[in-house]
This record gives structure tokens, C-alpha cells and sequence, in this order.
């Protein structure tokens, strides 16, 4: 358990065969560590969200993801922890991250799985395609991609872009892959772009009337830290050339510059 | 799963322990010198592209996962089209010629037999409902339901004896598609893709066309990659509206506006990775957004069937109301081969019960209407793909998830029930010998007798022909080297070969 917890907050077990101690396992790069946190786990009545404190005030976890020459030398996949491993958000984390920062996510816990909308070409797939799928309110299709209903025959198509776990056996560690039908999902999906308008209705109603204070609390929002003024300029250009040279409306414009704030890498990849 | 960017000389010398006197990671290395590299690829995980480097023009060159990869030795076919028959069409009255099977029409006699109604020792015989004719030099007997296909026969290797392990839709698909009868394992599509890579990196590798009505039973199971990575699922192209789902420009974005946004995009993210030292995930994340920019523009091409002659339109039956649905996909699947897409699967019937070939209660209605809806359609594909060229490097396979009793399910009707003891499929093309039989069935049509074959062995044979060896090609998973065709392994069934 604990080097599973420690698994989600580095993108690494200690051990990092986390389903698999055994001969075919890895060995921990840090075993005393690894025992000290499984005593810890006990001692603290087998508390989570202890755990949870434990690892994240650590060092090691508030260590920049900044690597040096002599860093990539020495250690190349960082087994001694001397960086946080930059790593891409997981499936479920991207969704709900989309939805935090449009300001819609619903933490509401626990009761039956929901079902946010499927593309109608994906419920042409399924053998019964009028009875596929559910439908939940726009409230609950929003809550944390940890409720919805899991179909195996019927996955969401964003979250299977974004490598979720195969659904039929255990799996330890996720696939991060990186293919262009991602960037296709993130840039033309139905998600997207709703999201993106929902982005961009919470700028107007949280900054109104004033461009420069939308673009900034936009990437505030994405990146969690003040942008520079540079970059704020750099988004008021590309919007003015959307509206000047594309003609697109004020709204639209800024539902694009919406829409390129969730596909940033800043945003998208975790350091 | 091991961890990222590792070569056997990055290990620290703690790390070297006892695995048949390696360690664990230098004993995939090892496993994978030769052409299981590509196994390992996929073991990476996090560094699947990590070996990427900015090039001096400041264009990240992107390497997919579904990049071509040399195959084991020679191939027979650069590409397999897999028409699948789903819900089981019936041997005895399609290609498996039974004459003594008419005579015993309505008589109960003793035959075992096990389908969705269970195991049974007696039944009642619905004797052939079409007649059959000889066709070709080889004189292969086809019934009436395929007019059109019959003349084809010299090209085609039927294998009559054709084995699977389970008489139920779900399970039997399963299997058909990824040689277990339990979900979780990649498709015979994604072993392709795993070993060979695509021919054209601006389309899927594993290509999946569906029946109008809607999927086969389990639906995404039928094309999933299992444990391998999403990059070797089946995607599901449809024929009109935008082939691939999310390929599309959202309505109210032009061109100019899209790559007004994808060059800010990439100038904000190209600041952002400069910060960061060239994170080579952050490059090919970059690099992603201009590929996916390419398949917009080349995936609507691909599936233009519009731009075919009026003549090669109509030699597919696009312009016959029952065929036009099939038709179109077979044409797509041609364009599709000529494109360099790896695997395509075809369905014809989906959804449940009548609407795809599982013929539980009138065999008459039900069959008359599949093949009469492929028939001039699959005729059409072997005829186009013949005249240019393209059969001897394709692969064509045909058949059903199983086959069908020669007895009826109820005590009235001519409905068949399921049957995985002994069905017919069929190869053409790519390395296959044309106008031969293998394997037979009893007199009945009920059980295989001779040359018994399991669908590992169909699997078996496609791998070969493709240049991969079944029986060594593996992908490490769960404490073991899968295979497509199990730790059993399989024989291809040569008699086919060319």
C-alpha cells in the first residue's frame, strides 16, 4: 500500500513492479524507505490521507522536476529520486482537470456511476446502440471521472485516448503513450469544445468586460502561477488576430484561446 | 512494467542479480536483440518516445508506435482484409457441400450437438435449403447463395474443418478475434500492428468497419489491444460523415483559423519544453498536434469512394440498394490496402438475433439476406483487387465466429442453432492458394472429422503469411511471453499456402 501511494504521487513505486515483489519484481531503489513508510502506514492506524501528509510534505516530493547535466549523467532515470519525474496527467486526471478550471467540476462523492455524453459514433458500435448508455444531468456528468460508469464494451473515447487501464485485468502501471488521435480528441472533440465555451463563460462572468484580466486569469487557472506579461501578450495577440484576420466574434475568439489553454503542454504534463 | 529509457548499460552493478544469471531488464534486453525489440517498445511505457531527437531544422521528427517495422522473414501479404460473418453463417449452406444431407430433411436421427441450447444427442434435420452447383477448374461446390463469389472459387483455399473452443456469440468472438475465449488479450488486428507497424503513419493501422444495425455483442472488446497500448486498438472508420471520430474540425473552424491556432499553440509549447531542457515527452506531444493536423487532411482522402469510377462503383454493387452498404466498405477496404493500412476488418450483421447471420429461427430469411448483401460486394473487392495487382500482397479471409447445426434449434422452423464443432471459412489472396479444400466435416456438416482445425491455427496462418512466426513472436505480460495463438502454440495450416 504504501509504495502503491507513493506510486501516485511520483509516477513511480519504490518498488516499481508495484504488482510484483516477487523474482520477477524490481528491486526497490529505496528499501529502507519503502519499509519506513509501511511501519509508518501501520503506526498511523492505516491511514490514507496520513500517508498521503507524509509524502507530500517531503522533500523529495516538493523537489523541482529541473534536471541537471550532472543529474542526467550519473542517474538517467532517476532512481534515486534526485528530481520529481515529470509526467503526463492520466486520463481521469486530465478530464477532471478540464473541468476544474472552467470552474464546472462537481466533487460530489459516492452513489451510482454517471454518465457523461458519448459521441454518437461510439454508441454505434455498441450491439444495442439505443440502449448503450445512460444519461445524467449536466451536474452529475461533470463529477470526477473516478464515477463514471465503467462499461466494459463502452468506453469513453477520452479516456481511452488517454491510455485508461484496460479494463479486464489488474493493471500496475499505466501506459503513457503519445499518439495524434489525442491531439485530435483535446482539439476537436465535443468535450473540447464545450469545455472550452464553459472556459470561457467563467472568464466573462469572473473578469467582465476586460480581455487582458480573462487572458491572465486563464492561464493563472491552467498553469496554477502568475503569467508574465509577455505571455498574457502574446494570447491578446493570437485573440485579436482570430477576430482581425479570421473574423471571428469577441466570444469566439476567446472560446479558442479557451480552447488552446487546455491543450498546452504546461497544462496537460505535470512538473 | 519496467521502468523508462533503459539500456542494459545504465544499470547500476546493485542491480544485478540472479535471473538465469541476468537481471530481469538485461533478460528482455537480451530476449528482445532481434526482432522482439518491438516487445520491449511496448514495455516502455513512459519512453515509447523518448528516443526522439530535435532534429537541426527544428522539426521534431515522431516516431510512432505504429512505425513499420521489418517482419520475422519474407511476407506473402502486406495486409489482411478480414470479413467477418458475425452470428455464424452455416457451413451446410454455404460451401460445405453435404448431398445426403437433403434426403434426411425432417428426420430425427442422432448427432451431438451443442449450441446456445446446450449439449443434445438427438435432433431433427433441416435439410440444405439451397441447391448447389460446381464452380471453376477446381470444381468446388457453392450453393445458390453466393452466385457471384462462386466464380471466384480458383482463387479461394476453404478450410472446412475450421474448430473453436466456445458455441456462444460473446465468448466465440472473442476468440475469433483474439484467440481467447476471456476478454483482456489484443486482437489478431493488434498483433499485426504490434509486429509489423502501418505502412502509413497518417492512418490507424487496425482499421474496423461495422454493420449499419450497430457492433457485434461486447462491441469495443471485438478491437481492443487487451494489454498492449491503445496505439494497437482497432479504430472504427465509418463510411460517411467524418471517418474517424474526432477528425473533423469542429463546426465553425476553418482551415486557416485551426492553423492559426495549432502554430500559437506550438510556439507556446515550444517556449514551455525550451525551458525544460528538450523533455523529449513534451517534444513529441508537439510533434503529435502536426500529425494529427496531416491525418485531417488525409483520412477524408483515404476514404473518398466518390473519386472511384462509375464502373468500379458498380462492380462493388454500390449501386444496388441491398449491397451498397457492404459494397462501400469492401471499397474502402481496397483503398484502404492501398494505402498501406495494415489490418481491416469488415462486419457484416451486427446488433442481435436477425440482424447479422444468426439464424435461430427462419435460416431462408436470415441467410438470403446477409448473402445477398455481401455476395456481389465481396465478388466485387477479389475482382478489383485482382486487376491491380493487389490480391497477391492482400489477404482476404471470410467467416463467422462458428458455424451452424445441420439440425433444428426448435421442433418447428429451420432455424439452426450455434455450432463450433466443425464450421467453414475461407482465405483468398496474399500467399494462399487458390481452388483447394482442407479439412472435412462428417457427412452431416455436424462435427470437423478430418484435418481438424482451431482458429489458433486460422491465427496462425495469417501471422505467417504477414512474416511473422506465430510461435515466436511474443509480448511479455503478466509474468509471460504471450502469444496470439497461447503458450500452446499453433501450427499455420500449410496445405493453403502458396
Amino acid at each position: 500500500m504504501a509504495n502503491r501511494i507513493w506510486q501516485y504521487h511520483f509516477g513511480r513505486g519504490i518498488v516499481r513492479t508495484s504488482n510484483d515483489f516477487g523474482r520477477f519484481g524490481e528491486l526497490p531503489t529505496h528499501r529502507e524507505l519503502l519499509d519506513w513508510l509501511a511501519s509508518e502506514f501501520i503506526a498511523g492506524g492505516s491511514s490514507m490521507k496520513q500517508l498521503h501528509r507524509v509524502i507530500v510534505h517531503s522533500s523529495a516530493y516538493r523537489m523541482s522536476s529541473a534536471a541537471t547535466e550532472q543529474g542526467l549523467a550519473r542517474d538517467p532515470v532517476n532512481d534515486l529520486f534526485w528530481r520529481f519525474d515529470p509526467r503526463r496527467l492520466s486520463a481521469e486526471e486530465l478530464r477532471d482537470s478540464v473541468l476544474a478550471v472552467n470552474g464546472t467540476l462537481n466533487l460530489e462523492l459516492g452513489g451510482p456511476g454517471v454518465y457523461p455524453p458519448m459521441p454518437e459514433e461510439v454508441l454505434a458500435t455498441s450491439s444495442r446502440p439505443d440502449e448503450a448508455w445512460g444519461e445524467s444531468s449536466p451536474e452529475d456528468a461533470a463529477r470526477r471521472s473516478a464515477f463514471i460508469h465503467v462499461k466494459r464494451s463502452l468506453l469513453h473515447p477520452l479516456l481511452v485516448s488517454f491510455d485508461l487501464a484496460d479494463t479486464d485485468s489488474s493493471c500496475p502501471v499505466r501506459f503513457v503513450t503519445t499518439q495524434p488521435t489525442q491531439a485530435l480528441t483535446l482539439l476537436n472533440s465535443d468535450f473540447s469544445q464545450s469545455e472550452a465555451a464553459r472556459f470561457a463563460d467563467r472568464l466573462e462572468r469572473e473578469r467582465p468586460g476586460d480581455r487582458r484580466a480573462q487572458v491572465a486569469r486563464a492561464l493563472e487557472l491552467v498553469r496554477q502561477r502568475d503569467p508574465s506579461p509577455p505571455m498574457i501578450e502574446r494570447q491578446l495577440r493570437f485573440i485579436r488576430e482570430l477576430e482581425e484576420q479570421e473574423g471571428l466574434t469577441p466570444r469566439k475568439a476567446l472560446e479558442t484561446f479557451c480552447l488552446v489553454a487546455i491543450n498546452l503542454n504546461e497544462f496537460i504534463h505535470l512538473d | 512494467m519496467i521502468p523508462e529509457n533503459l539500456q542494459p548499460e545504465d544499470l547500476p552493478p546493485h542491480d544485478r542479480r540472479g535471473f538465469c544469471g541476468r537481471t530481469r531488464r538485461e533478460f528482455l534486453w537480451d530476449a528482445g536483440a532481434g526482432f522482439a525489440s518491438v516487445a520491449l517498445g511496448g514495455l516502455l511505457g513512459n519512453s515509447f518516445f523518448s528516443e526522439q531527437a530535435l532534429a537541426a531544422d527544428g522539426v521534431t521528427p515522431f516516431r510512432n508506435p505504429l512505425a513499420a517495422k521489418p517482419p520475422m522473414f519474407a511476407p506473402r501479404a502486406k495486409s489482411v482484409i478480414f470479413l467477418f460473418m458475425y452470428g455464424g453463417p452455416s457451413q451446410v449452406d454455404t460451401f460445405d457441400y453435404k448431398p445426403k444431407l437433403y434426403a434426411l430433411d425432417g428426420k430425427t436421427i442422432d448427432v451431438k450437438t451443442f449450441g446456445r441450447g446446450g449439449h443434445r444427442n438427438k435432433g431433427r434435420v433441416v435439410g440444405p435449403k439451397w441447391k448447389f452447383q460446381q464452380y471453376g477448374q477446381c470444381g468446388k461446390w457453392v450453393s445458390d447463395l453466393f452466385p457471384n463469389l462462386a466464380t471466384q472459387v480458383d482463387d479461394i483455399a476453404f478450410i472446412h474443418s475450421m474448430t473453436a473452443d466456445s458455441p456462444l456469440h460473446g465468448s466465440a468472438m472473442l476468440m475469433m478475434n483474439s484467440g481467447r475465449i476471456l476478454s483482456g488479450h489484443p486482437c489478431l488486428g493488434s498483433w499485426v500492428n504490434y509486429g509489423l507497424g502501418s505502412m502509413n503513419e497518417n492512418l490507424p493501422g487496425f482499421v474496423v468497419m461495422l454493420d449499419p444495425s450497430g457492433g457485434p455483442i461486447s462491441g469495443a472488446k471485438n478491437w481492443s489491444s487487451g494489454y498492449m497500448p491503445a496505439s494497437y486498438q482497432g479504430v472504427v472508420l465509418r463510411g460517411e460523415g467524418p471517418p474517424i471520430l474526432d477528425l473533423a474540425r469542429p463546426e465553425g473552424m476553418t482551415e486557416t483559423t485551426q492553423r492559426r491556432l495549432l502554430d500559437h499553440l506550438r510556439s507556446e509549447n515550444e517556449a514551455h519544453a525550451g525551458l525544460r531542457g528538450g523533455n523529449p515527452d513534451l517534444l513529441s506531444r508537439i510533434a503529435s498536434y502536426e500529425l494529427a493536423y496531416q491525418m485531417q487532411v488525409y483520412a477524408p482522402e483515404a476514404v473518398d469512394w466518390e473519386s472511384e469510377s462509375e464502373e468500379t462503383q458498380s462492380l462493388y454493387g454500390l449501386d444496388v440498394d441491398r449491397t451498397r452498404d457492404f459494397g462501400r466498405k469492401c471499397l474502402l477496404a481496397r483503398r484502404l490496402v492501398e494505402r498501406g493500412v495494415r489490418f481491416i476488418q469488415l462486419y457484416s450483421g451486427g446488433n442481435h438475433n436477425d440482424h447479422n447471420w444468426d439464424a435461430h429461427g427462419d435460416l431462408v430469411l436470415n441467410h438470403e439476406k446477409h448473402a445477398g448483401d455481401t455476395d456481389l460486394p465481396i465478388t466485387g473487392l477479389l475482382r478489383d483487387l485482382k486487376r491491380r495487382g493487389l490480391l497477391d500482397e492482400t489477404l482476404v479471409v471470410w467467416g463467422g465466429e462458428f458455424g451452424r447445426q445441420p439440425t433444428a434449434e426448435y421442433e418447428k422452423g429451420t432455424g439452426r442453432d450455434h455450432n463450433s464443432y466443425g464450421f467453414t471459412m475461407w482465405m483468398a489472396g496474399g500467399g494462399v492458394k487458390g481452388g483447394v479444400s482442407v479439412g472435412e466435416t462428417d457427412e452431416l456438416g455436424a462435427e470437423a472429422v478430418t484435418h481438424r482445425l482451431h482458429v489458433r491455427n486460422l491465427h496462425a496462418t495469417i501471422l505467417q503469411r504477414m512474416g511473422l512466426d506465430p510461435n515466436h513472436m511474443t509480448y511479455f505480460f503478466n509474468g509471460l511471453d504471450q502469444k496470439l495463438v497461447g503458450v500452446e502454440g499453433a501450427e499455420p495450416i500449410w496445405q493453403v499456402m502458396a
